[in-house]
């Protein structure tokens, strides 16, 4: 019965509005070359600040699963990624347009991603609630091996050098410290400064780190003017639905991939993009299409990216640790409202989780009719608003978005100084990921730390609190794989490669 | 390894620097009293400590490149003053707003960030749109804000 009445929340009017009216901003936003889909969940996130925690994590989920799907557009039709998401989607989209199948690669981009997204929240309902019981077991020394588990997977999986990445999240954990301590009340790190006392707001930090940079570098280039040069033929959709059928094993793949790299925190929708991909032509019979407009590379690709979506929300709801970046601003924004997410909410807040994901099934579903007509009627004119425009509009969303949260100015000079050393750091190899997982984690990783570090003092047993534990031992053991496993097996393929060389 | 002219002097600095702030966060947990305070950025600014001379050896020995460290290869001088132009926007448009009051900081910075990311020549249709369209967008947002979702946006000491 409860299921039904969850359902049935979900389908409310209200909701199902705010999935609708988030499907079309976020596949508007995600379309733009340059938006990303954290952006758009970042700046329309202080929206939801007034509404039902349900009702805003529909909103939340809708903007995001719309934004990864609008990445293709412009991945398609001009072979420039809307979303970082979409990277694999210019593969083989573009030449698909360029041979003028672009109506029909966008139709098939749009069921995949339903597919994907359909797929991701199944087992974002399955999975969660057995997860969320097993969680329950986990204490507080647990919760702080989790949290740098987290920081260290996101660290492997991050561009460029790990130790930078491992020094952007320990940043990310300091600002995390900042302001009133909870247990002691001890002013922390301010340095004198009265701004700092209330410490550094979640949401607005992200919304800085993830915005700004984007803005210093759109303003600092010309518009491209970009047009779509592809005659339209219509949907094909009768035709999409057939090459959907025949690839349906691709599509439940790749869909399964992208959930399950969707729950590895910090890893999106382009790592399973790319992976997805790879993996369809490895396994394709048509191997040397692949590139050359292959039904299937769009298929993997796309399925896969929205499937994080699902799946990224797995530990995001079930351990408090985002499963992606747009899940890091959705926990940032749950905290806001004051809703305590982690293996409790399923017991506490069940009505909230399960309307929320009867929510994402519907906007997912919803995305079929606007990704379509968007995709067929609206997409030329999205792409010919000015930069000039564009440009301001974000960066006004950003100030107002940031004001409204604790209604200070202060958290807007804060937002507006990090996103700007957000992207001073980006520029010497320190990306932001890790630097938000470090905020975003830094409370339960002092909380477990610290009531860890108390209760091994008071045992005199520190090193068998923190190491003697064996869901802690499993968890420090995921935690040297993921640091050191790739540079292991770099060195032993090497290590046989010589040896075979003569 | 690698060749002195691919090798980037950004990240022994920027080792450095995070060494220094890890110092910095140390040196600030002396003056708590409760160790709850203290034990966890204490440790997490030893670590940062230990990683930042960790990055300094592993560039010293010369194993990353500029690239392999993801130091961006693009020049920064293009555009500086847009850049630029549109931090300090941004950052003014939050101290202005107690004063100017959240509608007229608005519009300003809107305008200023237009100028700021325009590249075309602008002719009358664009003198005529663009003014337009920022003003609806500014005016849209504030509405919604401060009627639909109620947030007490600034009105301003200097409000006319």
């Amino acid at each position: 019965m409860a299921a039904v009445e969850n359902l049935l929340a979900a389908m409310s009017p209200l909701n199902f509005l705010l999935a609708l009216g988030g499907v079309i901003a976020g596949t508007v936003i995600g379309s733009l070359p340059g938006l990303t889909a954290t952006m758009a969940v970042a700046v329309l996130v202080p929206i939801t600040f007034s509404m039902e925690p349900a009702s805003a994590l529909i909103l939340m989920g809708a903007i995001y699963t719309g934004a990864i799907y609008g990445g293709a557009y412009s991945a398609i039709l001009l072979n420039t990624p809307g979303t970082p998401s979409a990277i694999a989607t210019t593969f083989d989209g573009y030449p698909m347009a360029k041979d003028g199948d672009g109506d029909l690669a966008v139709t098939l981009a749009c069921i995949a991603s339903v597919v994907g997204g359909l797929v991701g929240a199944t087992f974002l309902l399955i999975l969660a609630p057995p997860l969320a019981s097993v969680a329950l077991a986990f204490g507080p020394v647990e919760y702080f091996w989790l949290a740098i588990f987290g920081l260290s997977l996101i660290a492997a999986l991050s561009e460029g050098n790990l130790i930078k990445a491992l020094m952007g999240g320990c940043l990310g954990l300091l600002l995390s410290a900042i302001g009133v301590a909870e247990v002691s009340a001890d002013i922390r790190l301010t340095f004198g400064s009265q701004v700092l006392v209330g410490g550094i707001e979640t949401v607005s930090a992200l919304i800085g780190l993830y915005c700004v940079p984007v803005l210093i570098d759109l303003v600092a280039t010309p518009d491209k003017h970009l047009k779509v040069s592809t005659q339209s033929k219509g949907l094909r959709l009768r035709e999409a639905l057939e090459i959907s059928w025949r690839g349906k094993f691709n599509l439940v793949r790749s869909s399964i991939i992208g959930t399950l790299v969707g729950i590895l925190p910090g890893a999106g929708g382009s790592i399973a993009g790319l992976v997805a991909y790879s993996e369809a032509r490895r396994s394709s019979r048509n191997q040397e299409r692949f590139g050359k407009g292959a039904p299937e590379g769009i298929q993997a690709t796309e399925s896969a990216n929205n499937a994080t979506v699902g799946g990224g929300f797995i530990p995001t709801l079930v351990l408090g640790i985002p499963g992606t970046p747009p899940d890091a601003v959705i926990l940032g924004a749950l905290l806001v409202q004051g809703v305590k997410v982690g293996p409790n909410l399923f017991t506490s807040e069940g009505s909230i989780v399960y309307t929320f994901i009867w929510g994402l099934f519907l906007a997912t579903i919803l995305m079929l009719p606007t990704g379509l007509i968007i995709g067929r009627y609206a997409y030329r004119s999205i792409i010919a608003i000015p930069k000039a425009l564009l440009v301001p509009t974000v960066a006004f969303m950003t100030l107002i978005g940031t004001y409204s949260i604790r209604n200070s100015t202060s958290d807007v000079v804060i937002m507006v100084i990090l996103g700007t050393l957000g992207w001073i750091l980006g520029r010497f190899g320190f990306s932001a990921s890790p630097i938000v997982l470090g905020l975003i984690l830094g409370s339960i990783a002092e909380q477990g730390f610290v009531q860890a570090w108390t209760i091994g003092a008071a045992t005199e047993d520190l090193p068998g609190m923190f190491f003697g534990r064996p869901i802690s031992l499993a968890i420090i053991a995921m935690i040297v794989i993921s640091l050191f496993g790739p540079s292991l097996v770099r060195l032993f393929t090497r290590a046989i490669s010589k040896e075979k060389t003569p | 390894m690698t060749t002195g002219s691919s090798r980037d002097i950004s990240t022994p600095i920027f080792a450095a620097i995070f060494a220094a702030i890890g110092a910095l966060v140390i040196w600030d947990t002396t003056t708590y009293t409760d160790a709850d305070s203290y034990v966890f950025p204490r440790t997490i600014a030893s670590v940062m400590i230990a990683l930042s001379v960790l990055l300094a050896i592993q560039w010293g020995l010369g194993w990353a490149r500029a690239s392999e460290n993801g130091v961006s290869q693009k020049p920064i001088s293009q555009s500086i003053l847009r850049r630029l132009a549109l931090v300090f926007a941004m950052i003014a448009a939050a101290l202005l707003m107690p004063f100017l009051g959240f509608l007229a900081t608005g519009m300003l910075t809107f305008a200023v960030i237009l100028l700021a990311a325009m590249y075309d020549p602008w002719t009358p249709y664009r003198l005529i749109v663009y003014p337009i369209s920022g003003a609806v967008i500014v005016v849209g947002f504030y509405l919604l804000f401060s009627k639909v979702l109620k947030v007490p946006l600034p009105e301003g000491t200097w409000a006319f």
